[in-house]
């Protein structure tokens, strides 16, 4: 047999090739002969790439360091989120008392009393990202909610509307800014112009929003309380084009799935029998949905309806939330000289329901955890030219396409960015007034560990009698594997089982359960104790 | 105009501008100067030649790259190549692995690296055995470590 051509150029420019490769050829290429196997096996830069991957990460657009450069970055990040160990817990960012306030792309930005912005960009130690501070003096017009994205520097600050506003109407204004380059100034990208506006045809001084922007998307779902319908919108915010319209109080929530999808919390949408409760999340591809007319949420004809496990009719349902961060079109901005970021579409999805249980004072939190794999597996698999919504079971894509679990783990309805990538950060309970505060961190990446990068406690719960899962400390990273099975009972109609497998672990933090008051949060290179005890944002910095 | 003698004997008489995106003559033109007489290129044949002074045609005018990049340094780890690029190396194998041998003879880096992004992009997304019919690779694992090797593959076998 004549000898193969890849093997008649040097071994090094051969090398130059396969270290282009992404993991999944470079394992493809340890398959096909025992030459390709070694060079693979034994060059630095297709581990590092195999490394990458497994950790959830993909390069960053323009590092100019070597390789051993990255390889040192990448362990020292890999190892400080996967045991916890912060690198750094010297900075405190004092809390303003404006009202506002977000997290995003590793920015914190509040409103102060005067009404100013003022914005800290969080420092990462292994990623080598500075710490920075800037602020944005106070509008011409009231800000009623805002949203950002850092690596766009964009500034999406929402007037506040009413006949007491700036404008003294009933009109939303979107306003298209620069977020850090030159703060306040029209954004040079919103070719449709710095505002967008949406009328509304009613009065209700109590509205609230949510604000999201994913790529050149920018969604606002908009909560009414005293008259009209929750209303939900999508505009291309650089041509200024309205992309989606859709109207509905059933709208509880809403989050980006895709530069094409959104995921919408929907309660009492499709009710099985007239008494059930069920919530319900949907799916709506923006391209295929009319812009136009506004649309009503039970009307809609081309949606993905997916059905959340059925609960107790003396079940009550306060508060039906989705929290997924950052968008799953993030990016950082392409000068960024990061080694390495959040791989795309490696998103964890934390659905949450808190829920009154009939005779039981306390409420509790129902989380479901979905990666973004499972939306989309669901996605591909819908027939496209189907008419009417398209249903799916919880058993077809719950069981084993997410994980739910119960718990009285306190999350705050206020700090709600407890999620980045597929990290999911929450306190834990029970601790005594003199005892220092526990928080766990669950990771929904088992690579690591399927690849024997991390020694873990593996734990596989067949079956639990209870319905709760009990939460306990540990400071090993347990590995849960096994399938929960939540019985029927007061919260369920029937037996819930989910199988996604996640790793967690808990830390002790340098708080005492007595100055409590305090929430949690993470970004891609730190944890964020609230402490409304002190007043302080505590950053942990890995 | 710089004289080039390849393998087969052929002689090519070449701007001196356009063949200088070749470090390696570029090289040689600085230390030797001025002279009538022929560079020899024992390693490349008039065929392939014909095909890189294409390259260095299309490319004249365009600044070459800088000498004192860090080798350590990690470039463009991309797959993406210009159009013009992409059609220039839709050619047989042969012939792409001859200007690859070329490039990295006569150091031409930018057509090196396009030269091994082909490459990268025939191997992306294809199975092994698509990978060793593409190539004439056999296949020399015993059927025990072919099974060694998908087991220790299993961990990014997707969920």
């Amino acid at each position: 047999m004549s000898l193969s051509p890849l093997f008649q150029i040097p071994p090094e420019i051969l090398l130059d090739c396969i270290e282009l490769l992404d993991y999944k050829s470079l394992l493809t290429c340890r398959q096909v002969c025992r030459q390709l196997r070694n060079l693979v096996d034994e060059d630095a830069a297709c581990q590092y790439t195999l490394d990458l991957y497994t950790a959830g990460l993909e390069d960053g657009p323009s590092f100019s360091g070597t390789l051993s450069d990255r390889f040192a970055a990448l362990n020292q990040y890999r190892e400080g989120w996967d045991q916890l160990k912060w690198r750094d817990a010297q900075m405190d960012v004092p809390m303003k008392q404006g009202g506002l306030w977000e997290l995003y792309g590793g920015v914190l930005a509040q409103q102060t009393q005067t009404k100013t912005f003022e914005f800290t960009r969080l420092p990462g130690i292994s990623r080598g990202i500075a710490s920075n501070t800037w602020s944005l003096e106070k509008q011409r017009y009231k800000v009623r909610d805002f949203g950002m994205d850092p690596s766009q520097d964009l500034l999406v600050l929402l007037e506040k509307p009413g006949l007491d506003g700036y404008s003294h109407d009933w009109v939303h204004r979107a306003h298209f800014l620069s977020l850090e380059k030159n703060p306040g100034a029209p954004h040079p990208l919103a070719k449709g112009g710095p505002v967008i506006s949406h009328a509304q045809n009613f009065m209700d001084p109590e509205m609230s929003y949510t604000i999201q922007v994913s790529g050149n998307l920018v969604g606002i779902l908009i909560h009414t309380i005293q008259a009209g319908e929750n209303e939900f919108l999508v505009w291309d915010w650089k041509s200024g084009e309205r992309k989606l319209y859709l109207t509905g109080d059933e709208i509880r929530a809403f989050t980006f799935l895709s530069d094409q999808h959104v995921l919408l919390c929907v309660l009492d949408l499709f009710p099985v029998e007239d008494e059930d409760v069920e919530p319900t999340l949907v799916v709506v591809d923006i391209q295929r949905s009319g812009a136009g007319e506004p649309e009503n949420i039970l009307r809609l004809d081309e949606c993905i309806v997916l059905h959340c496990p059925p609960f107790q009719d003396t079940v009550g349902i306060a508060s039906f939330g989705i929290c997924a961060d950052p968008s799953p079109t993030w990016r950082p901005d392409e000068k960024s000289s990061i080694p390495f970021h959040l791989a795309r579409d490696n998103r964890l999805y934390v659905v949450t329901l808190w829920i009154q249980v009939q005779n039981n004072a306390l409420p509790l939190w129902v989380n479901l955890f979905i990666p973004s794999s499972t939306f989309m597996s669901v996605v591909k698999s819908t027939p496209k030219d189907a008419s009417g919504p398209h249903s799916v079971s919880w058993e077809a894509w719950g069981q084993e396409g997410s994980r739910l679990m119960i718990s009285d783990l306190p999350q705050s309805h206020t700090w709600v960015c407890y999620v980045y990538g597929t990290r999911y950060i929450a306190l834990e309970p029970h601790q005594k007034g003199n005892e220092k505060v526990w928080c766990r961190v669950y990771d929904f990446n088992d690579l690591p560990i399927r690849r024997g990068q991390l020694n873990v406690k593996p734990e596989n719960v067949i079956e639990k009698d209870s319905e709760m899962v009990s939460p306990r400390v540990s400071a090993e990273v347990v590995y849960q594997t096994g399938p929960i099975t939540l019985k029927s009972g007061k919260i369920f109609k029937d037996d819930v089982t989910s199988t996604l497998p996640f790793r967690w672990k808990s830390v002790e933090l340098d708080i005492l359960a007595s100055e409590r008051k305090c929430a949690i949060m993470c970004s891609e290179d730190n944890i964020i104790i609230v402490n409304a005890h002190t007043r302080k944002y505590q950053i942990l910095t890995f | 105009m710089v004289l080039l003698l390849t393998s087969d004997n052929e002689m090519f008489s070449v701007a001196e501008d356009v063949i200088k995106r070749s470090a390696y003559i570029k090289n040689m033109l600085e230390d030797v100067g001025e002279s009538d007489l022929p560079i020899p290129l024992p390693n490349v044949e008039s065929n392939v030649l014909v095909k890189i002074l294409e390259y260095c045609e299309h490319y004249r005018g365009e600044p070459l790259p800088a000498s004192d990049v860090d080798p350590a340094e990690i470039g463009d780890r991309s797959l993406d190549i210009a159009d013009w690029d992409q059609k220039y190396m839709a050619v047989d194998q042969e012939m792409l692995f001859e200007i690859i041998l070329a490039a990295n003879y006569l150091d031409i880096k930018s057509l090196l690296d396009v030269g091994c992004k082909t490459v990268a992009k025939m191997m992306k997304g294809k199975s092994s055995e698509e990978i060793r019919t593409l190539f004439n690779i056999a296949n020399d694992f015993t059927p025990e470590e072919e099974a060694q090797i998908r087991k220790e593959n299993a961990w990014a076998e997707c969920r």
